[in-house]
């Protein structure tokens, strides 16, 4: 048995020129809550129907829980659930109606309906039509669409899309308690925030390749907190601290940025600047977030 | 299947589909009742059923077409296609479902058809005994012989990214059955007419046609649905 509930090799889906999807190894272990980020267009959507099996690759493998998606599409589906870019519903119909017609193609109890309302708070509105919910209501009748089987593996794209700040907390504490019952979940995002709060592991895509994936402390490990000095004189104080053996780099104007170092070590430091006749200005922590680590990945400039 | 079918014919709520099944035949015959009571006078059974055939042929023309459309266009303001690709059914089984959901409703038509037939006999030729053949023929005849309109108006509907050409092509289909007579008779659109009764010698051979490919119709586009992609 495979130890990830999905695994791609080299998948790849392009459109006429453009590389979608280019050449991408996902690896998302079971029971785990997978985050998958990058900017709008990167590719996101385009793996998560590759996934399914809506579309076609044009190169690689998919496999879910160790079987491979093109012969085993239909009983690889039965253990799936899926919300995919915008929420799909029949605007005429109820919630309830709605879910009633996936139950009768899954050969499911009505019983699943009332639960799965519950579980994303739609109870109160099983019987208003979908037609007049807002996007945040469309969304939780897409999530608990995606429940309703009760599936093993969840892929829910961009799933706190057009929910206010109490939704998109509730949201997430649904996700975050989905692999206590064995669910593995694979949830994308362009927001790095919402990953951050959810996601044990993490797979960040840009222009359609993997530029990171791992667990999420992983990443925080990568970004490493620096000690920044600001000094009369870049050049001497470069010039002073090379001495020490540490990775010294010129920051921006007259900064200087160095690994951090512990209180006794800064201040020896501080003492060879200022012994070297540099004038420090101040001295500070800087812990970067995995917003700038993000940044620094996809590259400045780049929307997010 | 049946489950599949069931699902479908849930979708039809709150929909014009229902009312139109009714509307259609009560369209055709109520016009025709209209012109016998201008009449004033009662009417032979023959000429009442040539008088519906007259208007029945077009109309299920044209609401094979609006239906199919109607049919598929259920799925497409929810985006619906990428979330039942999503489940665990072939795509063709939907399909075939929608084609049966078709062919059953305007069965349905045919019924409320008979049905108004002898309603307006029971008026305008009281106590001449009721041609139950060709007034069946009359309901199901044109109904069975347009199986084949219906392949083509439901792969249109659902293989074509807009339902632009499947109305397209149900106006075309409209014209091209008022003037059947002229048509050469391989053309689809003279099957409803020629699978009338009293319209040829061969009616059989035009319903059992219609019937057998248009099923064959609904099976190929069943496959070719399986094999599209749901962007």
């Amino acid at each position: 048995m495979s130890e990830y509930a999905v695994e791609t090799a080299d998948l790849a889906r392009r459109y006429g020129a453009v590389r979608s999807v280019d050449g991408i190894d996902l690896r998302v272990t079971r029971q785990g809550i997978y985050g998958f980020l990058g900017p709008n267009g990167a590719g996101k959507t385009t793996t998560l129907r590759l996934l399914l099996g809506l579309i076609r690759p044009s190169a690689g493998t998919v496999r879910v829980f160790g079987r491979d998606l093109r012969q085993e599409r239909m009983a690889i589906l039965r253990e799936v659930g899926a919300l995919v870019e915008s929420p799909s519903y029949y605007p005429q119909l109820t919630a309830e109606e709605n879910l009633a017609i996936l139950a009768t193609l899954l050969r499911l109890p009505r019983d699943r309906i009332t639960e799965v309302l519950g579980q994303v708070r739609l109870d109160g509105v099983a019987r208003r039509r979908v037609g007049g919910f807002s996007l945040g209501m469309k969304q939780r009748l897409g999530i608990a669409a995606a429940l309703l089987n009760r599936p093993r593996l969840l892929i829910l794209d961009e799933p706190t899309n057009g929910l206010d700040p109490a939704g998109i907390q509730e949201i997430r504490t649904l996700i975050r308690s989905l692999p206590e019952s064995g669910i593995t979940v694979i949830v994308s995002s362009h927001l790095l925030t919402e990953v951050e709060q959810v996601a044990t592991e993490v797979g960040i895509i840009h222009h359609g390749r993997l530029l990171f994936q791992g667990d999420i402390n992983e990443l925080r490990r990568r970004q490493a907190a620096r000690l920044i000095f600001e000094v009369d004189d870049q050049k001497t104080a470069l010039h002073a601290l090379s001495g020490m053996g540490e990775a010294v780099a010129a920051g921006d104007g007259s900064e200087l940025i160095l690994p951090y170092l512990e209180r006794k070590q800064a201040a020896a430091s501080n003492r060879t600047l200022v012994q070297a006749g540099c004038a420090v200005y101040a001295m500070r922590v800087e812990q970067p977030s995995l917003e700038d680590l993000f940044l620094s990945l996809v590259g400045a400039g780049e929307s997010l | 299947m049946t489950r599949a079918l069931w699902a479908e014919a849930l979708k039809l709520h709150r929909t014009w589909i229902l009312p139109l099944v009714f509307l259609g035949p009560f369209g055709v015959v109520s016009l025709n009742v209209v012109r016998w009571a201008l009449h004033g006078q009662t009417v032979p059974w023959s000429q009442l059923v040539l008088g519906v055939n007259s208007l029945l042929v077009p109309a299920l023309i044209l609401g094979i077409a609006i239906l199919a459309s109607l049919l598929a266009g259920v799925e497409l303001p929810g985006r619906m296609w990428k979330q039942l690709g999503a489940l665990p059914l072939r795509p063709g089984t939907l399909y075939v479902a929608k084609f049966l959901l078709l062919a059953l409703l305007l069965a349905a038509s045919g019924v409320l058809c008979v049905l108004g037939m002898l309603a307006a006999g029971w008026i305008f030729a009281p106590g001449q005994p009721v041609p139950w053949p060709a007034l069946l023929q009359e309901g199901f005849g044109p109904y069975l012989g347009a199986y084949l309109l219906m392949g083509i108006q439901l792969a249109l509907s659902v293989l074509l990214p807009t339902q632009a050409w499947a109305i397209a092509a149900g106006i075309v289909g409209v014209i091209m059955g008022l003037g059947s007579g002229l048509l050469p008779h391989w053309l689809p659109w003279s099957f409803p007419e020629l699978a009338s009764p009293g319209a040829g010698q061969q009616p059989q051979f035009f319903i059992l046609c219609g019937v057998g490919l248009g099923l064959l119709l609904a099976l190929g586009g069943a496959l070719w649905f399986t094999h599209q992609e749901r962007p």
